[in-house]
């Protein structure tokens, strides 16, 4: 009888313990719901789906300070670490993760207001060096991929996010509206608009 | 600057291509370790899921859980069984030691009743077929010797000690016997209390019920029902107000005296005891009807001088 128990338990085990295949395979929901329940390779995978497209998201709405991306990429993952168990299925891992993002960048926004008149129009000085082209050491395609970030952090908050949700992110448009907060045809509209400034500022030679 | 492309699809694409060429930045590494580390401390307190499930599986496995229940109620059982019987059940050495310390050291006439008990007890124990089965379920002590773990010697000598010992787990017994049988007889078929009454009166001798357990059965007198009361030799049916009682045995001469089976001779035996002679028919439902309202009795005479 104990024989068969043991027997039993261990394929319980077997059956329950997810495999290094299975977490890869596992969506975002199932990961979190195996970290909550004390697996942390699964928080690993999820962290590693998404975290280059995250940082860039927020360094990009930062207008590329890294400091300050950095701190509010860690602010946005301790919030998921502590918050995990009050994330509910009704809406997909992503865009929970992103709409913390993007209130975090809200709240930081916030703070940089009161000592900056216009957010949307700082551009730290470092960053507008830093993309400024260097023709004589630079090819033509890094000289134009240097222009295009530039521009997009002069786009407007909005059609910025839009853009930078659009080319960092993998969401669908209705995804993408709910971390914007918005309707489908207004994100939509937002990223026509981006879509056609950066058409206009972009030179011919990067077309 | 272009304002007008002939594509604007070509160039959304050229667009899109062109900023995921630049999308390289990825979080420095102390980041990463220190996000992981932080949420490999905060999982620590978390049971894994696996325990949580391994123990749900067990604790909701029911023939699991219906083992065990089996395993641990008759286990407890058994042990009580032991205990309790290992402590009021005499062994065939006990005894005969019982009756070789009674025959050394009782010799009152009060307790000439309780020096035939423990043989007769021995016998009766050898014939009660319940009490056979309970034996043989019980496993035999392999150490001949009596055990004296509850004696503690408080007489004057030691022979007087182990006899009153003895005693107290004679009388001991008794009661729970007597306890058990009349759960028995409650629970059982009116026919079948008939014969379990003979069936007892037959193998169990009154005599070796002992003095002390008329106390106990005192209550057991009401219980009887004519018949029952005619048979037992505890009891005894009396008429008052016209009226047939079952009543507790009074004197000697009720006592071990069954009116329904023992005779005249053993009536007279007895020694200032006059038998009543009578006779009772008797119901199915054991009421009965005896001749002049009086049923048969061996009374005590009493003494004119005194």
């Amino acid at each position: 009888m104990w024989t068969q128990t043991i027997k039993l338990m261990t394929n319980t085990v077997d059956t329950i313990k997810p495999s290094s295949l299975s977490i890869k395979q596992a969506n975002d929901e199932e990961l979190l719901s195996l970290y909550c329940n004390g697996d942390t390779s699964a928080f690993d995978t999820l962290y590693n789906r998404h975290r280059d497209s995250l940082y860039r998201f927020i360094l990009r709405q930062n207008n590329n300070m890294t400091s300050l991306a950095e701190e509010v990429f860690q602010e946005v993952w301790m919030n998921v670490i502590n918050n995990k168990k009050q994330f509910r299925n009704e809406s997909k891992f992503s865009t929970w993760l992103y709409q913390i993002a993007r209130n975090k960048l809200i709240d930081h926004s916030r703070k940089a207001t009161t000592r900056k008149d216009n957010f949307h129009d700082c551009i730290d000085d470092e960053v507008i060096e830093s993309n400024n082209p260097q023709p004589d050491k630079k090819s033509q395609l890094e000289i134009c991929i240097e222009l295009l970030q530039s521009f997009v952090l002069q786009l407007p908050k909005e059609q910025k996010e839009a853009f930078i949700l659009k080319h960092d992110t993998e969401h669908s448009i209705d995804d993408m509206a709910l971390i914007a907060n918005t309707s489908h045809e207004t994100f939509k509209s937002r990223l026509r608009y981006a879509m056609k400034k950066l058409r206009d500022w972009l030179p011919g030679e990067c077309l | 600057m272009s304002n007008n492309t002939p594509n604007e699809q070509d160039d959304d694409n050229k667009i899109s291509s062109l900023y995921k060429q630049g999308s390289i930045e990825t979080p420095a590494k102390h980041i990463n370790e220190k996000i992981l580390h932080q949420a490999k401390l905060s999982s620590n307190n978390v049971i894994p899921l696996s325990i949580k499930r391994i123990f749900t599986t067990i604790t909701s496995s029911r023939s699991l859980a219906i083992a065990a229940v089996l395993v641990i109620g008759v286990s407890v059982v058994l042990q009580i069984q032991f205990d309790h019987f290992d402590e009021i059940m005499p062994t065939s050495t006990e005894t005969y030691l019982d009756e070789q310390i009674l025959l050394e050291n009782l010799s009152t006439d009060n307790t000439e009743r309780l020096l035939s008990a423990p043989a007769q007890t021995s016998e009766a124990f050898n014939n009660n077929e319940e009490i056979n089965t309970l034996n043989s379920s019980i496993p035999k002590k392999s150490a001949p010797k009596p055990s004296m773990k509850a004696y503690k010697p408080t007489a004057k000598t030691e022979t007087e000690a182990k006899a009153k010992y003895d005693r107290q787990r004679h009388e001991r017994y008794l009661k729970l016997k007597q306890k058990r049988e009349q759960k028995q007889r409650l629970e059982r078929k009116p026919q079948d209390k008939e014969e379990l009454l003979k069936k007892r009166l037959e193998k169990i001798p009154s005599t070796a019920l002992g003095i002390s357990s008329f106390s106990s059965d005192l209550d057991n007198c009401n219980n009887f029902n004519n018949k029952e009361c005619l048979a037992s030799s505890i009891c005894t049916l009396n008429v008052s107000n016209n009226k047939l009682n079952c009543q507790q045995a009074k004197n000697h001469c009720e006592q071990d005296f069954s009116q329904s089976d023992d005779s005249i001779e053993s009536c007279q035996k007895k020694g200032k005891c006059e038998y009543i002679v009578s006779t009772c028919q008797c119901n199915t439902n054991g009421s009965c009807e005896c001749e002049d309202n009086t049923p048969p009795a061996c009374l005590l005479i009493e003494d004119d001088e005194q």
